[in-house]
């Protein structure tokens, strides 16, 4: 995550998981279905006041806001030069906005034309990305790693086999990494050195470390069985939660906010268009 | 033409998970049939504890990186190679689909998040792809394969969605990315499974027979 979890007191950090994934899922729906910048616009608006009750670091995001910036103003003159969609409000929207390479260049100006269409497309393709990414970080702000596994483990379909594999997974990465401290340290104790060579020797150098790694996570894999063994582990479809949830009028009203955009937005744009290119 | 970021190029994407995911069942079903042994999978809790760990490993795999000659490599994509050579193609496909999702969570998937699934779909067939070629030819065969393979399932949805442009660009990246992955996770397997076997050999001559 770009935007680590903080524990807080807000009435954001306070809303049951549930509910704050309901939000998020239905957020990137609409993001997704949308393609008038105008509404997407709007739908980042929501994002940011709702980030902004829940105390959001704006100033971390600046680093990722400049880079995704670059990305996004070259994808929209990407697409105005080559894509021109059918705009529903628009009377022309062939007609060109300006020229990549402009006339007073001699000899090759004028030349590539960003058109209105494509333009404005290409605008909603990058506000997309905006609103995407910062319901996410939004999210993962005010939702610890765990409530999101509890969320993974509460969902109908899935296992909580998976639940469990995914959580289990996620809390040994960080002891994974350890271990490859652990194994480049000893490599380069031995006096290799990860930084010289060529691009082959440079790989052959890290795959030597990779041996011994997959080795002790068999290992480990077999040690964490029985662990899982000795403590009854599958033994019953039955299964508890540590913490169990419960829905509050809070949690109740973001989750009927979050549905009721979702199903309005769908149905606007389904009979009048609205939202739509 | 392209089909855009909405809902009709994310769900031509989805559709084409779907299809990777089925044509991974076909092919892992070739491969239990065929290969019994080596791909058909009780999931117990050893297994499961296996597929645990080298998700974890596939996620922290994200973070080593090697400067390549077009961009730096993440070897996220090992753990599931390895996984479907080792242990058999069910749990290479699940730790590959587990270690994408780790590895992009880990790496700030914020921005790309609704194509996370299509990678996952897409990981699962290429290590199943992979591991089923090694076993009908050779390994160097299966990461050409996986390679081409892993490259197309990956960049064809942004085709789909916003045109050839975006695959030129990151190609070369993508193809030597996938490449490495695919020598590093089937290399290693072959050679764990060559120091068990030789280790074996090694206990049994120790043993003396029984009088």
């Amino acid at each position: 995550m770009i935007v680590e979890y903080e524990s807080k007191q807000t009435p954001i950090h306070k809303l049951d998981p549930r509910a704050k994934f309901i939000w998020l899922v239905a957020t990137i729906v609409i993001s997704i279905i949308w393609t008038d910048p105008v509404y997407l616009l709007g739908l980042g608006l929501v994002t940011v006041i709702i980030g902004c009750i829940g105390q959001f670091p704006w100033a971390k995001m600046k680093g990722t806001f400049m880079f995704l910036l670059i990305v996004t103003v070259v994808i929209t003159l990407i697409q105005g030069a080559t894509y021109v969609p059918k705009v529903v409000w628009l009377a022309n929207p062939e007609r060109v906005a300006f020229h990549l390479i402009p006339g007073w260049i001699p000899m090759i100006g004028p030349a590539w034309p960003v058109r209105i269409g494509g333009l404005i497309y290409g605008l909603s393709m990058a506000l997309k990305v905006f609103v995407v990414l910062i319901t996410i970080s939004v999210f993962g702000y005010v939702t610890s790693p765990s409530e999101v596994v509890q969320i993974i483990v509460r969902l109908p379909f899935v296992s909580y086999k998976s639940g469990f594999v995914v959580s289990a997974a996620s809390k040994f990465v960080p002891v994974i990494q350890i271990q490859l401290a652990t194994l480049r340290d000893a490599e380069r104790s031995k006096g290799v050195d990860f930084d010289s060579g060529s691009f082959t020797e440079k790989v052959k150098k890290t795959s030597s470390m990779l041996v011994p790694l997959f080795a002790n996570a068999l290992s480990m894999a077999d040690t964490m069985a029985l662990a899982m063994e000795s403590r009854a582990f599958g033994y019953s479809k039955n299964f508890t939660m540590i913490r169990p949830y419960q829905m509050r009028v809070s949690d109740r009203l973001m989750v009927i906010f979050s549905v009721g955009g979702l199903v309005a937005s769908i149905v606007c744009l389904a009979v009048f268009k609205l939202g739509a290119l | 033409m392209p089909l855009g970021q909405g809902a009709l190029g994310l769900g031509v994407s989805y559709v084409l998970a779907v299809c990777y995911l089925l044509l991974m069942r076909l092919l892992g079903g070739v491969l239990s049939n065929q290969y019994p042994e080596e791909h058909s999978v009780v999931w117990d809790t050893r297994t499961i504890s296996r597929v645990t760990i080298l998700a974890a490993v596939a996620g922290a795999g994200a973070m080593i990186k090697i400067p390549g000659p077009a961009t730096t490599i993440a070897l996220d994509a090992a753990a599931g190679y390895f996984a479907a050579a080792y242990f058999g193609w069910p749990v290479g496909a699940t730790v590959a689909a587990i270690g994408t999702f780790l590895a992009n969570a880990l790496g700030g998937f914020a921005s790309w998040f609704p194509m996370v699934p299509i990678y996952m779909c897409a990981m699962a067939f290429t290590v199943t792809l992979g591991v089923f070629v090694a076993k009908k030819t050779n390994v160097i065969f299966a990461i050409i394969v996986g390679t081409i393979v892993n490259t197309v399932t990956c960049l064809g949805p942004w085709v789909i969605m916003i045109g050839p442009a975006l695959m030129i660009a990151l190609l070369p990246s993508q193809l030597i990315g996938s490449a490495v992955n695919a020598a590093v996770g089937l290399t290693v397997a072959q050679a764990l499974r060559t120091a068990q076997k030789e280790g074996k050999r090694e206990i049994d001559e120790h043993i003396e027979p029984e009088a």
